[in-house]
């Protein structure tokens, strides 16, 4: 019986034993988790506008187009180009056409306005455009030229390629703008992003630059210099891809900078070539007047008429227009890849002279100065621009000496921005 | 030669045809029945003293033995009872014998050392062996499992019923560096080239002894033991007599950490064996095994390179290109960069927020969402074995069997992928001639893989099938797609950063956009379409592999010692094997056709005792296989008699094998990797070397990413090993401490392994650095360097007082010069040991029983073309208690626990992970 007991312990210490060593027994080797993104705490961007007086306006702009709880989401970040109380009073006061003014009434007038007439189809596009989704302090605001687009939340094409943004386009100069509006505050933090403040509201383009242009009546030499450019002998439609430059102003996720001559510039133009022409083939003052008064008689319809076709060559219209198209260029030798993505507006240019901007025509004449442009500014607002060309009229005159003048700055589209000149420009 | 021929005919038909002329005419009736628990005695030995005259009891311990006259001594003998002689001097009364148990240790008798019986204490090579009565008292669930208590044996654990032993390293989930070998009948199948557990072999009431010869063992038994041979045999009907049966019920999936609901586990055998006349005998036996599998639920990330890589951070949530071990069809995947700079090149905006975001400066890819293992699978594993054999004394010392074993099953299998191996299906067709002196055997091994199929390749198909991509033209270049899964993803995930998402937030939002339309895993849409696609030929772009390749092989052995034992006890042999490889194209290169394989050999052992205490056995065996010279291997033993039951052994053994039929000529695609095998038809198809293969290395911080180098396969060889071993057994503190030692050292030469090349589609060495314009193929090749391998083994059992036995075995296996960056497949922890209590019989009437067994093995870097990764310390605890029921003939109950305390281990990286299994079973007759 004694052994059976010394037994029965030494068999209970085994097993206790195997039963301490199994219990040791581990779980899958696991490694240091990738770590999810902690997200912050506080007030977001809306909450930060709310809490300041001076946004009031700003903010019920933002409750109006019911992104408060968006632009308050502490798992996003954004970067919002808000408008003060003074500068909404602007956005509303030409929203209302002039119904409202600009200064001077109620704050309740413009709040009443914000929150109850404008229609909310308007005022999401615009909380939309003057927010990115990511953090752009202004330290990142580059000088870069014309400017550094951000992607904003407006989609062109959300079902099909929902990353296709309508662009913002901060840059710094004198001082720092978003698209030609000064920025007149800064850094503003918020607990998911940053706010800036512009000087008033930055509208987003809701038409092409070939609607737009459509639309101006000043501009119809130009339309009609188009589709001769792009046509040869034929007219095509609209959404003919071949039909270039007409196509290139109507597709919407271009980014272009374009020159536009108005009627009276090309009137000039084509007055005194046939008056130059005339002249030297009669010596006759009287016939070349004219005959130039009566080719500008003809209107813009002298692009289409194929009595001119032989000495209005598509190839001559197209070399003209093309130079009026801002565009970048690789290399100074690259003949190829000259594209016009490039929005610039008036601020972007420099007040100081000899700022050459590539164009088109550098697709085929790769070693063209291009356009230079110098822009004259009263504060940080550029009041006009010049463009001067390498060709003159009559000809033989300096390179550049020719120079345009901004009739209309900044007509800003969704796939560019137009700039309304008073002088054709020519290449060569 | 035809005269030689004629000797050797007349030879052979006089041995069978010798018909015992002695005039027999007193029958004998007797019983033999244990002393201690009054059961009778099955397969007892019953001899006539000094005669060949012989029968066995039955099951019930009865026996007839007919005599020329009285008195006659019997001798009475088996295997753990003490030897008895009965003078018998009457035939009128039943001839009672009381059986005494026989406690010492050491005394059982293995053939497997050197192809003839022999006592193990005196085994010139180490060996272990597991007897009927070592399962009866195990407490494992299935026999086969006892062979992982064994000193220097290494598992794998792919499922359920798919376990692959090995010794001395190299183990791996399909291993073909070990032989098993079924009642003398190689047990591969002849696709894969190695065996599949005992899923197709013997049902454990069938099995009367398994032998486990560690390290190389080529020299007797052929190419492919490099690393040990398991041969298990069965029950010979005219001695395993009577109807048996045992019915296991147990219950698996319990506790927090289970992988599935509780489930039961079942597992029924029958045997039947009957002797209808003294030469006339048959038995008949199967085994259903039912559970729900144990499941590969390593949900870890996987970082993939080829066919290697590593376990890495992150999960479905933080990786975006997360590609879980066990999760499959996310190993598709593509670098995003590729659509952002379409994308930024288009729109400055875009190209402004995607430079800002470093979303062009590094790898920006992304796997597709996959399935679990849990979700795929039907959790139903089956395994069903049925066999049956006649047996036919043509006289006393010649016995002619006709043998089937036929199996099918559901399992899991870890290759290069995980696969299911589904309706699998085997039978091995045998017929033998047994002779005291010499063997004849002919053999058949017939496979179908069933509706087998790869689960990675299944399931990134199904992910192709209901949602493209990246659509593809006919030449296949990419022709992007608004409808692909990529373009979707990429879109959305750009558009949600552009929305001020962070990257995590995107990527989900993304992949939820992508995935809609993503069948769920229970939904009959995810069935149908996934079934439509398993049943499809890998061949077809399907998951489906159509193996049906066979073995041919015939055997003979003689020993010629009663002719040459005065100078030497001298054995010969020869063998012929035939494979035909038989995939259909989803494995093989064989889409024109079968492929056939022809192997032979021969041996010869002689084996002479010098001054008494020394035993020097020599052995050399000549092998052939198509595409490879002939090799020869030798083996030299020496057994060193200390004293009694005291032996010193020495060998050096040489082993090899010729390259797997797989690596010869499998064609498979796995992942982005074609496996290719070294069949010199290899390089026609794929044109090299005019269009060379490339190796390559990482170039860190170079404007190129990789060196590339030519690569010219070279003729792959065999490979081989040499071991030296040196080992003690003897039987120490009057017998009741048996201690078995051994110490090993191995070199590997012409190691085979694979090598990732990379070839260009084009042939222009310029393209091997566009990833759209090159292919990635691994070859296999003979390692330049040669590894070593070192180890020993320490086994002790101690014989307690009233029948109690404690057994403790520590093993070790070490490899040793590993060149850097060389993939071994090592696999083998560096220590492991079991410990293990138990006793047959205690108690009241000696009714009980009992075992305790505890295994551990320490952790280790597994290496294996599936995944790479550390392995934890495996724990393991079994445990059973038992009771006999004399009076209802030799039942017994049995309470038994595998994995007691459901600790969940692993023992490969991605393969199934096992936990406690608890059951209750009544056997029938088991003895």
């Amino acid at each position: 019986m004694k052994t059976i007991n010394k037994l029965k312990a030494y068999y209970l210490v085994i097993l206790a034993g195997l039963f301490l060593i199994t219990s040791c027994n581990k779980d899958l080797e696991q490694f240091a988790a990738i770590p999810k993104p902690v997200y912050p705490t506080g007030s977001g961007i809306a909450a930060t506008l709310a809490a300041n007086a001076n946004y009031t306006m700003y903010t019920a702009l933002i409750t109006r187009a019911g992104m408060t709880n968006l632009l308050n989401d502490s798992t996003r970040s954004f970067t919002v180009f808000a408008t003060d109380n003074t500068g909404m009073k602007i956005f509303v006061s030409a929203a209302s056409g002039g119904a409202i003014p600009p200064t001077g009434a109620p704050d309740a007038t413009y709040l009443g306005f914000i929150s109850g007439t404008l229609p909310v189809t308007s005022a999401v596009p615009i909380v939309q455009y003057n927010t990115v989704g990511t953090k752009f302090p202004a330290a990142n605001i580059g000088t870069a030229f014309p400017n550094y687009p951000l992607t904003s939340l407006i989609q062109l094409d959300p079902v099909n390629q929902p990353f296709v943004r309508m662009p913002i386009f901060p840059v710094r100069g004198t001082v720092s703008y978003v698209n030609n509006l000064p920025l007149i505050a800064t850094d503003m933090a918020a607990a998911n992003g940053i706010i800036h403040t512009a000087f008033s509201i930055a509208a987003p383009p809701a038409a092409t630059l070939r609607t737009m242009i459509a639309a101006e009546p000043t501009l119809a030499y130009f339309r009609a210099a188009i589709l001769r450019a792009d046509s040869g002998a034929v007219v095509k439609p609209n959404n003919d891809s071949t039909n270039f430059l007409n196509y290139l102003l109507g597709y919407g996720v271009t980014n272009m900078t374009v020159l536009v001559p108005n009627d009276a510039a090309f009137q000039t133009l084509i007055f005194g070539l046939v008056y130059s022409q005339v002249l030297a083939a009669t010596g006759s003052i009287p016939i070349a007047i004219a005959q130039a008064n009566a080719a500008v008689a003809l209107g813009p319809g002298i692009f289409s008429n194929p009595v001119f076709y032989g000495s209005i060559t598509a190839a001559t219209v197209k070399g003209i227009i093309a130079y009026h198209f801002l565009a970048t260029q690789p290399s100074p030798t690259s003949t190829t890849g000259v594209v016009p993505n490039i929005r610039v507006f008036s601020n972007n240019i420099p007040s100081t002279p000899l700022f050459f901007v590539k164009t088109l025509v550098n697709g085929g004449f790769a070693g063209h100065q291009g356009v230079m442009a110098q822009a004259t500014y009263a504060g940080p607002v550029a009041t006009s621009v010049n463009f001067s060309s390498y060709g003159t009229f009559p000809p033989g005159g300096a390179p550049f000496s020719y120079t345009a003048n901004s009739v209309t700055l900044d007509k800003h589209a969704v796939n560019g921005v137009y700039h309304i000149i008073n002088k054709v420009l020519l290449p060569q | 030669m035809r005269k030689v021929t004629s000797y050797l005919v007349t030879f052979l038909l006089a041995n069978i045809l010798t018909v015992a002329a002695i005039a027999q005419n007193v029958t004998i009736n007797g019983n033999v029945r244990n002393s201690n628990t009054k059961e009778g005695s099955g397969a007892v030995s019953v001899i006539l003293k000094g005669g060949e005259t012989g029968t066995f009891t039955d099951d019930k311990g009865n026996f007839r033995i007919t005599v020329k006259s009285l008195p006659v001594t019997l001798l009475i003998s088996s295997i753990g009872y003490e030897l008895q002689e009965v003078t018998v001097s009457s035939a009128s009364s039943l001839v009672q014998v009381e059986f005494k148990p026989n406690t010492a240790l050491g005394q059982e008798v293995v053939v497997a050392a050197n192809r003839v019986p022999q006592r193990i204490m005196e085994s010139p090579v180490s060996i272990e062996r597991i007897s009927a009565a070592n399962i009866r008292n195990s407490p494992v669930s299935n026999y086969y499992d006892v062979v992982t208590t064994l000193k220097g044996v290494d598992i794998t654990t792919s499922s359920l019923t798919f376990k692959t032993p090995t010794t001395r390293g190299f183990n791996s989930s399909g291993n073909t560096r070990f032989n098993q070998l079924v009642d003398g009948m190689d047990n591969q199948a002849p696709g894969l080239n190695f065996s599949v557990a005992s899923i197709i072999g013997l049902s454990e009431l069938d099995v009367d002894n398994i032998e486990l010869l560690s390290g190389a063992s080529s020299a007797l038994y052929g190419p492919g033991g490099m690393n040990g041979t398991l041969l298990m045999t069965s029950k010979n009907p005219f001695k395993y007599q009577g109807l048996s049966f045992l019915v296991k019920e147990g219950l698996m999936h319990v506790g927090a950490y289970r992988q599935r609901e509780p489930g039961l586990y079942s597992n029924w055998n029958m045997r039947w064996g009957k002797k209808l006349s003294e030469k006339f005998a048959f038995k008949i036996n199967a085994e259903l095994i039912q559970a729900k599998d144990w499941l590969g639920r390593d949900d870890r990330n996987y970082s993939r390179s080829g066919t290697t890589g590593s376990v890495v951070a992150g999960d479905r949530k933080t990786d975006p290109n997360y590609d879980g071990l066990n999760v499959y069809g996310d190993e598709t995947t593509v670098d995003m960069r590729a659509f952002f700079s379409q994308i930024a090149a288009g729109l400055p905006g875009a190209a402004n927020f995607i430079a800002a975001n470093g979303l062009l400066t590094t790898p920006q890819n992304v796997s597709r969402t996959g399935y679990t293992e849990k979700e795929l699978i039907n959790p139903n594993t089956v395994n069903f074995k049925l066999a049956g054999s006649v047996h036919y004394k043509i006289t006393p010392n010649t016995e002619a069997i006709l043998a089937a074993y036929w199996g099918t099953g559901n399992t899991i299998y870890t290759g290069s992928d995980r696969y299911s191996l589904k309706d699998f299906k085997m039978g091995q067709y045998k017929l033998e001639i047994n002779n005291k002196n010499w063997s004849v055997r002919g053999y058949t091994t017939q496979e179908n893989a069933g509706e087998s199929y790869n689960l990675t390749a299944t399931t990134r198909l199904f992910n192709e099938s209901w949602k493209k991509s990246v659509t593809t033209d006919a030449a296949g270049n990419p022709t992007p797609q608004p409808t692909d899964w990529y373009i979707q993803y990429t879109y959305n995930y750009l558009s949600n950063r552009m929305n001020g998402m962070t990257a995590y937030d995107a990527h989900q939002a993304a992949r939820t956009i992508a995935d809609v339309g993503r069948p769920a895993a229970s939904s009959g849409a995810f069935r149908a379409g996934y079934d439509a696609i398993r049943k499809k030929p890998i061949s077809q772009n399907g998951g489906l592999l159509q193996d049906a390749s066979d073995l041919y092989a015939v055997d003979a052995n003689y020993n010629l010692t009663h002719i040459t034992k005065s100078f030497a006890d001298v054995l010969i042999g020869a063998n012929y094997k035939k494979y035909v490889l038989n995939s259909g194209g989803t494995l093989f290169a064989d889409s024109t056709g079968s492929i056939g394989l022809k192997q032979y050999g021969a041996y010869i052992q002689a084996s002479r005792q010098l001054m008494d205490r020394i035993n020097l056995t020599l052995s050399g065996r000549y092998d052939k296989a198509d595409n490879f010279k002939g090799r020869f291997t030798p083996r030299i033993t020496a057994l060193v008699k200390l004293s009694k039951d005291n032996n010193v052994r020495l060998s050096f053994q040489t082993a090899y094998r010729f390259p797997s039929n797989q690596q010869q000529f499998i064609n498979l695609q796995v992942g982005s990797t074609r496996l290719i095998g070294s069949s010199p038809g290899f390089a026609t198809l794929f044109g090299f070397p005019g269009n060379p293969l490339y190796t390559f290395t990482v170039n860190p911080g170079s404007t190129t990413l990789y060196d590339f180098k030519t690569l010219t396969p070279a003729e792959v060889k065999p490979e081989s090993v040499n071991s030296f071993e040196l080992g003690y057994k003897g039987l120490l503190m009057e017998n009741k401490l048996l201690i078995d030692v051994y110490g090993y050292y191995g070199q590997y030469k012409d190691f085979l392994g694979r090598k990732n090349t990379i070839q260009t589609i084009t042939g222009n060495a310029a393209d091997t650095s566009n990833a759209s314009k090159r292919r990635n193929i691994s070859v296999v090749v003979n390692s330049a360097d040669k590894v070593k391998t070192y180890g020993f083994g320490l086994g002790v059992d101690y014989r307690l007082p009233l029948n109690f036995i404690v057994s403790a075995n520590l093993s070790s296996d070490v490899l040793k010069d590993v060149p850097t960056n060389f993939v071994a497949f090592f696999n083998a922890p560096k220590y492991k040991t079991n410990m293990s209590i138990g006793n047959a019989g205690f108690g009241p009437g000696k009714k009980l029983g009992f075992s305790v067994a505890w295994r551990w093995q320490q952790g280790f870097f597994y290496q294996g073309d599936f995944a790479n990764g550390n392995l934890p310390d495996v724990h393991n605890l079994d445990a059973q208690i038992s009771l006999k029921i004399p009076k209802a003939n030799k039942s017994v109950i049995k309470l038994g626990a595998t994995n007691l305390l459901n600790q969940y281990y692993y023992n490969a990286i991605g393969n199934s992970q096992i936990g406690g299994l608890y059951y209750v079973s009544f056997g029938y007759n088991i003895y």
